[in-house]
């Protein structure tokens, strides 16, 4: 198999997971694609030591991860100017049911963290990583974890009261 | 009931498969084959800027260009994925298909072309924001569009073997600028016009209806085109080394991207000794804003001739460019947008992450460029934020004779 094929094989089985990811990091199509392609590139192109390393996927989750961190403030004013190219579905024509509200709460949220914050979100919540691999992950250290984690839900609680019942601090035993 | 883990679950059902696999490949492969260059002038590792290869180098020892006067900042990088197509529109009862002279400003707001009516009559049209016009007549002689300024005044001028050119303002008023032989090259936003006199004269001239003032040419060098003005009065263009006073524009032997700073000495743009260890024989430079003006670095000579796309930050006098030579003219925005031909003539927009392929109308022929010597699609303008291209497809008609379409590409 050559380098091409193993990093194609390596990337199709976990396209659906990293596409989520992505678009759960920036909130919008435009920039998860980018996100996504700019840390597949840099994986691409070192494919070889990556895959002989052992542990390619730990590699492409701090890549991605960085590469979110690092993008987002180059491409903050970008987003701005794609107000209208993703509206959120479903919001016109019928009464949304309560689920999408509390969806469309916490992506309003969601957008008013910080990169670090909703990475640390991302990590957390969704990738239920525990403290010390998501520090591992941003290559920060487990307090830096903690706070920021603690931060970004209080900052959830203030944008989007109807959610805070919802919003409480992961337990470590989900780790 | 939902959680906030489920309720993140929901927001990532929405998320669609981005599969950006082979772009990833392609694209790691360019940054994999990145030379990374050091030491140049003797200062610091150089830092390599882009995927595609562009390289940041320190100035060489020659002391760099003073700082235009508040430039602005050059626009930021913007996530490009996808170029679309559309011809330009026509007034009504005119046609341009037989004609190549076309050209736009760099804001891409503007753009030109020459145009007939079908019984004899030439008109000069200009598309304001997408809307055509017919500004004037064409006027007798003139072949080619030099420059198109961001108020919408167009810059005409004749063939090679004669020195004539033409000034029209958006009104229509045509000019002809002041001194022998005078032809206008570029022209900024305040109209003010850069070009030359007889005997390759470098001159500006303040505005249509004003006297040439000359701008200082190092002993032994000629100027060449193209040349451009910024709306701080900057002037960048190529000298050549030699006197040649006979003939206008005439390229022998190196030539030197040079900047002249508003009321300032002529300052030969930095670049490196070699790219790829073939040696840097020549630079040129196309068009200036921002504080960076951008043109081609050249290697090799004859059939190996490699330009590759470049852009020097006025300011500090760095010199980036790509590490991948175009085939085709050149095309490269101040902002570091670069249009590239490859050798079997298919064109990328890249910058940076981003690398696009760009495709015409579908349903015309390709001509190859080999057969025709014209690409089939030779984009002119780049806008700042490459959002918008300007530029002709070209294609073989009924008769095998060639057929030019406006293009304007839209990019999102």
């Amino acid at each position: 198999m050559t380098d091409d094929d193993g990093f194609r094989e390596f990337v199709h089985a976990r396209l659906g997971r990293l596409s989520r990811i992505a678009y759960l990091l920036t909130g919008d199509h435009h920039s998860a694609e980018d996100l996504l392609q700019n840390a597949l590139v840099k994986i691409a192109s070192r494919w070889s030591k990556v895959s002989a390393g052992g542990a390619p996927d730990a590699y492409l989750r701090k890549v991605l991860y960085h590469e979110h961190v690092s993008a987002w403030r180059r491409s903050r004013h970008l987003r701005a100017e794609w107000p209208t190219a993703e509206p959120p579905e479903g919001g016109s024509g019928r009464d949304m049911a309560a689920e999408t509200v509390r969806r469309v709460l916490l992506e309003q949220a969601l957008a008013k963290l910080t990169r670090k914050q909703r990475a640390v979100i991302v990590l957390r919540f969704v990738e239920d990583l525990s403290e010390a691999d998501a520090a591992a992950a941003l290559g920060v250290s487990v307090g830096t974890i903690k706070s920021q984690t603690s931060y970004a839900l209080k900052k959830l609680r203030e944008q989007a009261p109807e959610l805070h019942v919802l919003v409480r601090e992961p337990k470590e035993a989900w780790a | 009931m939902s959680d906030l883990n489920e309720l993140l679950a929901d927001i990532g059902d929405r998320a669609r498969i981005y599969d950006v696999t082979e772009r990833a490949l392609v694209l790691g492969r360019r940054r994999r084959n990145t030379r990374r260059l050091a030491g140049v002038g003797g200062i610091a590792a150089a830092v390599a800027l882009s995927i595609t290869g562009a390289l940041v180098l320190p100035t060489r020892p020659e002391p760099g260009p003073a700082a235009p006067p508040s430039p602005t900042p050059s626009p930021p990088a913007v996530a490009l994925t996808a170029c679309a197509a559309s011809e330009l529109p026509m007034p009504e009862g005119l046609r341009a298909d037989t004609y190549h002279e076309f050209g736009g400003d760099p804001s891409g707001r503007f753009q030109a072309t020459r145009a007939t009516d079908g019984k004899g009559r030439d008109f000069l049209v200009v598309w304001e924001d997408g809307s055509p016009r017919v500004v004037s007549e064409w006027p007798k002689g003139a072949v080619r569009i030099n420059a198109v300024s961001s108020t919408g005044t167009v810059l005409l001028r004749a063939g090679q073997a004669e020195l004539k050119s033409w000034v029209v303002r958006r009104d229509g008023t045509t000019t002809r600028p002041l001194g022998p032989g005078a032809v206008g090259l570029g022209i900024n936003s305040a109209g003010v016009i850069v070009g030359q006199i007889q005997g390759n004269l470098l001159m500006t001239w303040r505005d249509a209806t004003a006297k040439p003032v000359p701008l200082p040419v190092p002993d032994g060098m000629t100027a060449g085109d193209p040349a451009a003005i910024s709306d701080d009065g900057t002037v960048v263009t190529q000298l050549f080394e030699g006197r040649f006073e006979q003939t206008p524009f005439r390229r022998f032997g190196p030539g030197w991207a040079y900047v002249w700073p508003p009321g300032g000495s002529p300052q030969r743009l930095a670049l490196p000794d070699a790219i790829d260890g073939v040696k840097v024989k020549s630079s040129r430079v196309f068009q200036i804003a921002d504080g960076w003006a951008s043109g081609v670095l050249i290697t090799g000579e004859g059939e190996d001739i490699r330009p590759y796309p470049a852009r020097w930050r006025l300011g500090s006098g760095e010199v980036e460019w790509l590490a991948v030579p175009d085939r085709g003219e050149g095309v490269v925005n101040p902002q570091g947008w670069a249009v590239l031909r490859a050798a079997d003539d298919t064109t990328t927009l890249v910058r940076g992450d981003v690398a696009i392929r760009l495709t015409g109308l579908p349903g015309h022929t390709p001509r190859p460029s080999d057969v025709t010597g014209t690409a089939p699609l030779m984009v002119s303008v780049v806008g700042p934020d490459a959002r918008a291209l300007f530029g002709l497809q070209v294609s073989e008609g009924e008769n095998r004779e060639l057929v030019y379409r406006r293009l304007r590409w839209t990019c999102h």
